[in-house]
């Protein structure tokens, strides 16, 4: 699996100037643009180690970097297939940024790219959590239909409770998946992103009603 | 998208809403879920001495076409053996709401609350030995 993925990894030196690149779509020292497969890591863009733990605002820098070195304004007067090249990286950056910036796509991306399931192919939650999203659920309505305002901050306070710890175990989950997938850990990371689902819905159900 | 007249008949009138008791042996609850778009779906079912369901009732959280899915289904079971209640198929509710396929899992997840709800009431009945060694004795 690591082997694979290492082969696809595109050079990490600039193939026109030899200069070390931070990241394989353009070079800080010639200031030239370089295609890169379609399929290319999205940490891998950004020059990123592989881990789900990332800091987030020095991806939000290098995203900015990057789209300002590989915008295709900055080459308007270049050839068009060069033109187009920039168009191409620019959209790919864009896409590697929307994943890697939301901690719930990402844990999805990690657990995509070490083939673990779809939500449509795994349906499953973690053990009685559908129970839980249930119960909490007919509680919100109940709430709702006393007006009763005190029940509801409690609820939400509960839902964001879970929330975290949901979002604890797919951190952990999705780490382990970056650095060695093991069938169990794909299985459980799905249960969990499953589940993260129904508790994002409750907030959501939650902020529009408190 | 325009649901069909069905579904919105039964989203304006959804049939046996509610609970039954989770805990009653002779009730079979299965809790479902949907992670691409997070619906949740409660079903019940409660069956006499001879497996039959007697009653059953629903709680969905989810769009229309989920709610008119398990609305129906729990209309369907109704007075059906359990057996019959496991031939009870996706595609027979799609027929019956014109569910357009980007409904259809709304469909699936109808069918599998049925199937978990047995499941949980046959796992109930499996646990009470006693009985089930008196109801495999042939009559008379």
């Amino acid at each position: 699996m690591t082997g694979s993925m290492e082969a696809a990894t595109p050079p990490t030196k600039c193939t026109h100037c030899h200069q070390p690149m931070r990241s394989p779509v353009f070079c800080q020292n010639c200031r030239v643009i370089n295609p890169v497969p379609p399929d290319t890591d999205y940490f891998t863009i950004f020059g990123l180690p592989r881990r789900y733990q990332l800091d987030e605002k020095e991806l939000h820098k290098r995203f900015l970097n990057l789209t300002r070195d590989v915008h295709p304004d900055r080459f308007a007067t270049s050839a068009p297939e060069t033109i187009n090249v920039t168009m191409r990286l620019a959209a790919q950056v864009n896409e590697a940024h929307e994943v890697l910036k939301d901690p719930v796509l990402r844990a999805e991306y990690l657990l995509q790219q070490a083939g673990g399931k779809r939500p449509s192919e795994e349906k499953g939650a973690p053990g009685g959590m559908l129970a839980e999203v249930m119960e909490l659920r007919e509680q919100i309505e109940e709430a709702v239909s006393r007006d009763d305002r005190t029940a509801l901050e409690e609820l939400r306070r509960r839902v964001n409770d879970m929330h975290a710890e949901v979002q604890e175990t797919v951190a952990s989950l999705a780490e382990a998946v970056a650095d060695q997938p093991e069938a169990e850990d794909l299985q459980e990371l799905r249960a969990y992103l499953n589940g993260i689902k129904y508790v994002r819905n409750l907030q959501d159900l939650l902020s529009d009603k408190v | 998208m325009a649901y069909s007249d069905k579904v919105v008949d039964h989203f304006n009138n959804p049939r046996n809403v509610g609970s039954l008791d989770k805990n009653d042996p002779n009730v079979g609850t299965g809790i479902v879920g949907a992670p691409e778009c997070g619906d949740v779906m409660k079903l019940q079912i409660q069956v006499d001495d001879d497996n039959r369901v007697v009653d059953a009732k629903f709680k969905t959280f989810g769009c229309g076409s989920a709610i008119a899915s398990s609305s129906l289904a729990t209309e369907w079971i109704r007075d059906k053996t359990l057996d019959e209640v496991m031939e009870i198929k996706n595609t027979d509710i799609v027929r019956e709401l014109s569910l357009p396929p980007v409904k259809i899992h709304c469909s699936v997840l109808a069918e599998d609350a049925i199937k978990a709800a047995v499941a949980d009431l046959k796992r109930k009945q499996a646990a009470r030995p006693h009985e089930k060694a008196k109801e495999a004795q042939p009559a008379g």
